[in-house]
């Protein structure tokens, strides 16, 4: 597939039809499962970390609407790859690829970041997070503001900020909304860093 | 934590999460989640920090799922949905042909007691055209010598692999038509009577036409053991009882 039909595969899954994306897929799939069952040694293995980096992918792309890479199906690759080298690190403990709410996975399976019973604790880094969070806060852009806030209320489309905010087409709206959380995810890290050091 | 060193940690990292580091900074990274205490920290840092925004202002947008991705490597539903009409279609046409023949059968050759597949197994048995063993010499040339390794081939039923052997013979070298027939017929050995019907036929037609009866007696007994008498008749002569010989049509 050429990478023209790979944006069209994208902008449709943007508008929800995702007959062409599934294609693409399914090409792509096709045309890596060589390399990658000699990357893995085995034909599971290779559909796994093919899945995982096809899920980054419609979350970097579809999604976020990020640039496309010149070379769509080298860069597929190269992020199988990542998952690859990364899962015989046995690294997956520590790191969820996801973009679920985090939580931290310790090897036996639990979910906890913290120890229940260590209520006090656990009532402190909330209280740290809570404070993080409003600070960071303070400190964006009102349109930044503006942006995160249309995920929070059902009733806004992010579409009908376009006009009003100034943006010239929906993608740059999306990729402002992104890089407004990112924004927000960096400025949480330099605050809760400070509060933990006190 | 030096202010530089921040960034860059957080750039690693972030690349990391989009899967999108270079061989490189793969081997860095994993180096550093297992021995750099501050880039650990910085880590758990950024995945609190990403957890918090996620749960303030969660993604609305809809994500692939491992599920789907699964589904649609492992199996195209469209192909399926295809297959399944397509083998109806079969199955009927199949069924169709399968009672005409019968109704034609037992029309036409209610007293007919021929057995056409055997006729055409022992024909077949006679080797004609095949009598590569009696043109040995002693020349040294190179192409018969490739030429009977894939005929030896043949004759140990090793279809495939004198196929393989003579795959290299082009129109216009000594040998060709030799090499097509012996093709030919271990298509045909190997199941593939479509191939083989086409590699005959080429032989068949080719101008010099040093294997045209070669050929149409094979064609001939081809369609014979499927019992395809009609098709059959366009090159060899079918004898009305059993007991007499097949003939090639001139």
């Amino acid at each position: 597939m050429k990478d023209e039909s790979i944006e069209k595969a994208i902008k449709n899954a943007i508008l929800g039809d995702e007959v062409l994306f599934n294609k693409f897929i399914e090409n792509i799939y096709s045309e890596l499962l060589p390399k990658l069952i000699v990357l893995t040694s085995s034909v599971d293995s290779a559909r796994d970390v093919f899945i995982q980096s096809i899920q980054k992918f419609w979350e970097r792309f579809v999604i976020k609407q990020e640039q496309l890479p010149e070379n769509t199906v080298a860069y597929i690759y190269r992020m199988c790859k990542n998952a690859w080298l990364m899962q015989k690190r046995n690294q997956w403990n520590m790191v969820m690829l996801t973009s679920e709410p985090y939580s931290y996975q310790a090897v036996d399976g639990s979910d906890h970041f913290l120890l229940e019973s260590d209520q006090a604790v656990k009532d402190s880094e909330d209280l740290y997070r809570q404070k993080a969070l409003t600070l960071a806060l303070e400190q964006m852009s009102e349109k930044c503001k503006q942006l995160i806030e249309a995920e929070l209320d059902k009733q806004v489309k992010l579409k009908d900020l376009q006009d009003e905010l100034g943006y010239h087409n929906y993608q740059s709206l999306v990729q402002a909304k992104y890089n407004c959380k990112k924004r927000l995810a960096k400025m949480v890290f330099g605050v809760l860093k400070e509060l933990k050091k006190l | 934590m030096i202010e530089n060193t921040e960034d860059y940690y957080l750039s690693l990292i972030e690349k990391y999460v989009n899967l999108d580091l270079s061989e490189a900074e793969l081997e860095l990274v994993g180096e550093k989640l297992q021995h750099d205490e501050a880039f650990i920290h910085a880590f758990r840092l950024y995945q609190e920090s990403q957890a918090i925004v996620n749960e303030y202002a969660p993604d609305r947008t809809k994500q692939k799922t491992y599920d789907e991705i699964e589904q649609v490597v492992t199996s195209d539903p469209k192909e399926q949905g295809r297959g399944i009409a397509m083998s109806t279609v079969f199955a009927l046409v199949a069924a169709a042909i399968s009672i005409l023949i019968v109704t034609v059968f037992l029309i036409n050759n209610s007293d007919d007691e021929r057995d056409l597949k055997l006729m055409a197994q022992q024909a077949w048995e006679q080797g004609l055209g095949l009598d590569y063993r009696q043109v040995r010499n002693t020349e040294n040339d190179s192409m018969r010598s490739v030429l009977l390794v894939g005929f030896d081939y043949y004759d140990e039923n090793a279809y495939q692999n004198a196929i393989d052997a003579l795959r290299g013979f082009k129109a216009g070298d000594l040998y060709y038509e030799d090499a097509l027939l012996i093709q030919g017929l271990s298509y045909y050995q190997l199941g593939n009577q479509d191939q083989a019907i086409d590699l005959l036929i080429t032989l068949k037609e080719f101008p010099s036409g040093k294997k045209a009866n070669v050929a149409k007696w094979y064609l001939g007994l081809i369609y014979l053991a499927e019992n395809n008498e009609l098709e059959a008749g366009k090159y060899i002569e079918v004898p009305a009882k059993p007991g007499s010989g097949i003939k090639i049509i001139e």
